[in-house]
Formats: structure tokens, sequence, C-alpha cells
């Protein structure tokens, strides 16, 4: 639905400021009906990266197709007319202070060029789905952030788009509102088939709500690929990021065990599994997992006697379940070092 | 003063005030006419502008800058011989009108300007991505934002056609102005002197009230 190709977008340098690379070759591709997030810090190219979409950025070079449209050869009449295909939201919401929640969807729909008759209606409708209708004649002032940002996606629903681009929705929101519009977010994408493409630097927000990632780092495409096969890559900066367990440090004799779940059914009563067949004993030292797609993902880690957990063999069952395992024993232990090296090399036991 | 004067004083005192209100009215008219666009055009014309066409904005700029450094008095003498071609003559309320206009539009541009440059750039941005063209951005988005902006902006630029209204009683508008300098100063009759100095600070604290609650009205930031 999205397919951006080798995107470059460089700001000549000025009086004031020396020249900025912004995009350095981005290639991007989002299925129909995806939820893709792009993360990376200030600075990444992010924002640059989603304006480039509908081309409120020209990038310098490269293609950007949507819908099966490439947007780049079009002229300004046509791309105005294919904008109306992409959806947007903001950070700040950028809603008409001037206007009403209602007269704030009405001028998308202005802009889109539907007939007056119907501004009414339409506009009352899309409040209904977002659960706004009786602040129609409210002010944006007037609303919570949660709030305005409803206003700001029934506004880029008006003209019935294909693609909702996200930049930063939920940033400037409390984690309680976050979850409320991540979860508008996905019912849209449910219901109404929409392809999302969001911006955000919350490895949370993507967590909750999308099938696949990108991570972006000085222009650049660092790393790529759906939520469940990232996971897989228990080293990489992205699932790192998404499921962060924070430091490790195994007390003396003790052995850290860090279990991922990347989907499937391995994950099922594994830890309840695991103790009962090994008759081990386990602390549960921390734990990151979200349903994704209705089974579990993420990772846990597992505190256990290093001695017991060399014994048992756990570790080979565990991989026998499909599961990736790492196992991290303490630095004053005789024998390995603590580590990736130990994660994958079984012989290193104390 | 006693009221014996007052009243003798009246009928002079109404009919300048009438004529002042009458020239201010009327180049208030003009100043909305053609400085709102103008303002409006300086403001988007310029670099990353919705209209960014930077020959023009540097060439309005500079014609709005020579309007700004010419002090009124001079102006006013030297727009003569083109008062006289534009309403055929120089005295009276209608040619003030245009010495009154040629001063007021160069400074309610730039009062336009700022206001329409303070309309955050997320909004033109939004109306962008909804396949906005930049008129309609200029008309749906830019005008109705800096709306309280540009009403204060005026009322600030009718207060200063009122003081220049009194400069062009000089040369012969007639007006409140010419009441003062003629009674008040030549003469020396204070009666007129304070009824026109009173009568003036009424009509700027009601123009600064209106314009005021106006904005106020307008604005839901």
């Amino acid at each position: 639905m999205i397919s951006l190709h080798d995107l470059r977008k460089s700001y000549p340098a000025t009086a004031s400021s020396p020249g900025v690379e912004a995009l350095r070759g981005v290639s991007l591709e989002v299925a129909e009906g995806e939820v893709h997030g792009i993360v990376g810090e200030s600075g990444a190219g992010k924002s640059t990266l989603v304006r480039c979409v509908n081309l409120l950025e020209r990038p310098t070079s490269g293609q950007v197709v949507v819908n099966g449209i490439d947007l780049t050869a079009l002229p300004e009449s046509r791309l105005r007319q294919a904008r109306r295909n992409i959806g947007m939201i903001f950070q700040h919401f950028n809603l008409l202070s001037s206007r009403t929640v209602q007269g704030n969807v009405e001028l998308a729909l202005e802009l889109a060029g539907l007939p007056r008759r119907e501004h009414k209606g339409r506009s009352l409708e899309l409040l209904e789905y977002v659960g706004l209708a009786e602040r129609a004649r409210s002010f944006p002032s007037q609303l919570s952030g949660g709030q305005k940002q409803r206003v700001g996606i029934a506004r880029a629903l008006a003209a019935n788009p294909k693609v909702l681009l996200s930049d930063e929705a939920t940033s400037a929101l409390d984690p309680a509102t976050t979850a409320d519009i991540l979860g508008l977010i996905r019912q849209l994408n449910r219901q109404l088939g929409l392809t999302v493409l969001l911006i955000t630097h919350q490895m949370e927000v993507v967590r909750k709500v999308c099938d696949s990632v990108t991570l972006m780092r000085d222009g650049l495409v660092v790393e790529q690929g759906d939520l469940n096969e990232v996971l897989t890559r228990p080293d990489s900066d992205l699932s790192n990021g998404l499921f962060d367990l924070g430091p490790q440090e195994a007390g003396a004799g003790l052995a850290l065990l860090e279990i991922t779940f990347a989907g499937g059914n391995s994950s099922q009563h594994i830890i309840s599994r695991l103790a009962r067949q090994f008759d081990l004993d386990f602390s549960i030292d921390a734990a990151a997992i979200e349903v994704i797609g209705g089974v579990n993902v993420g990772r846990i880690r597992l505190e256990a006697s290093a001695r017991d957990v060399a014994a048992s063999g756990t570790l080979d069952w565990l991989r026998q379940q499909g599961l990736i395992v790492r196992l991290f024993t303490p630095p004053d232990d005789p024998a390995p070092d603590r580590s990736d090296g130990g994660a994958a090399d079984e012989g290193g036991r104390a | 003063m006693n009221f014996d004067l007052l009243s003798r004083a009246l009928p002079t005192l109404l009919e300048a005030t009438r004529d002042t209100l009458t020239m201010v009215g009327l180049a208030m008219l003009v100043t909305i006419v053609l400085g709102l666009p103008l303002g409006i055009v300086v403001a988007t014309t310029g670099k990353g502008g919705v209209l960014q066409c930077r020959p023009l904005n540097w060439l309005l700029g500079f014609i709005i800058n020579i309007g700004r450094s010419m002090p009124f008095i001079i102006l006013m003498v030297a727009l003569i011989p083109f008062t006289r071609f534009l309403v055929g003559g120089s005295l009276g309320v209608k040619g003030a009108v245009v010495p009154l206009s040629a001063a007021a539009i160069p400074f309610f541009a730039r009062l336009v300007e700022i206001a329409v440059r303070e309309v955050p750039n997320g909004l033109i941005e939004a109306a962008r991505s909804l396949g906005g063209g930049r008129l309609s951005v200029c008309v749906k988005v830019l005008l109705p934002e800096a709306l309280p902006a540009i009403i204060l902006g005026l009322t600030t630029t009718i207060v200063s056609l009122i003081s220049y209204s009194a400069m062009a009683g000089t040369i012969g508008a007639g007006g409140l102005g010419d009441v003062a300098l003629r009674y008040g100063y030549q003469q020396y009759k204070l009666e007129y002197m304070f009824s026109t100095l009173v009568i003036i600070v009424i009509i700027v604290q009601i123009i600064q009230m209106v314009g005021s609650w106006g904005a106020n009205r307008l604005s839901h930031r």
C-alpha cells in the first residue's frame, strides 16, 4: 500500500545552519491493512520520512508510491487529489482554534470538495465514530488532549482515506489516553482496513499496535521487520528496545535464563511445565510480554540456582520447544564469562 | 469656561466630529480593502510561506517600508498632486482620505503580516495534508485563525488614523484637528481646545473597547 524507494532528502546549507541530510536512502514497504511503526531518536529522520509519504516534504530523490500511484510524479493538482486518500494526525493535533469541533471536521470535507449539504451529516457521523458527537459545538480549547486527538482522527478520516499517517500522535498524551488513542487506531485498522504508518519514539506504542517496525538512525534504516520476527533477533537494538528487561545482574551462584517468546504455541504454560519437569525453583527477575495477534510475544528473565540449571538440561529442553534462550551466569563464577557467548555455548557451565 | 461658551461652540464641534469620523471611516474602509490582502500576501510570500515568491515579497516589503518611513505630515503634502488627480481636489474630507489611507495601508499591512505569521505552521500542514490548495489554506486557515489579532491591529490602525486626521486638519481637511488649531491655538479659545481633546479621547476609548471586545469574542485559543 505504501512503498518508498530509496528516499533521500537534504536541506541545503544556509547562512544560519549547515546542510542536513535528513534521509539518506530509505526504502520501506507497508502492506495493505498493516500497522507499521517507525522508531528512532529525535533527529533520526522519522518526521521527514512521514512527511515525504504525502509529499508535505518533497524528497530530493526517490520514489513514493501510495495505493499504486507514484505521488512523486504527480502534478500539484493531482497530488492534492491523492492526498485525500492519505489521512494524517499530528502530535499537537493542529486543530483550528477558530472553528468548533464540528467545524474542524467540516474543514476536511470542504477541502475534499464534498457538497455543502452533506457536511453536517457526515461530520456528525465521523464524530460519532470517534465518540465525540456530544462535543460537536465545543471549541478545541475546551477539550482534553485525548479528545483533541479524536477530533484530529475524525478530520483525517473525513475523505475516506486508505492510509493513515501518524506523526507522534500520542507523544503529547498521558499513558491512559495514549492507550485509548492507540486502541482507536487499532480499531480503524481492523474495521476500516486502514493501512497505518506511525512514527513514534515510544517503543511501547510499537509494542501495542504495530505489526511491523522500522528502526531509523541518522537518516538510514537500521533494522526492519515484522514484530514477531524482529524479536527472534535477541541482540538487536529493536528487540532490546521493544522488550527491555533492564540491566541483568545475576547474584552469586545464580543463573539468569532469558527466554524469548516469538509467537507460536511453544510459550503455553512454559514456566509451570519447566518447574514441574525439572523440579527447579525459579523466581521471575523481569518480564516484558505483549499479546500480539492472540499469542504471547516478549521476553521473560528467570533466576535460578546456576548449578541446578546447568545440571538439569533445562536449556536443551527449552530450545526444543522452539524458544530462544540465553543463559547468563554471574561474573564471579569460575567457569565461563557471562554474556552472549555463554548463551550460545552450553559447554560453559560452572 | 462656562456653559454658555460651550453651547456656542457645540455646532462647530459636532460638525468637526462628524468630519473626523467620516474621514477616518472612509480611510479605514480603503485601508481594509487594500491593506488586508497586502498584509496576507507579504506574510505568505516569504521564505517557506504557502505562496512563496521571494522577489514579490521583497518588492512589497520595500514599498511598505517606504510608506512607513514617511512622516505623515510630509507624506500628506507630498501626495497633494496625487490626491488632486484621484479625487479632484486636495481639500476637505475627500482630500484627506487619500493621504490618510496612504499612511494607514502599510501600517495595517505590517500588523496583518504579524498576525498571519503567528498562525502555527502545523495548521497549514494539516490543511495541506487534507488536500487543501494554497489559496484555500489562506482563506480557510490563515485568515480565520489570524482574525482576532487582525481585529486588534485594525483597532490600533484606526486610533492612529484619528491622530493623523488631526494633522490633516492643518492642510484644510477639516475635522477636530482643524477646530483645535484654528479656535484653540490661533484664537486661544480654550473651550474648543479642551472639548476637542475630550471628544477625541472618548472616540479612541470607544474604538479600543469595541476592538478588544470583538477580538475576544472571536478568539477561542
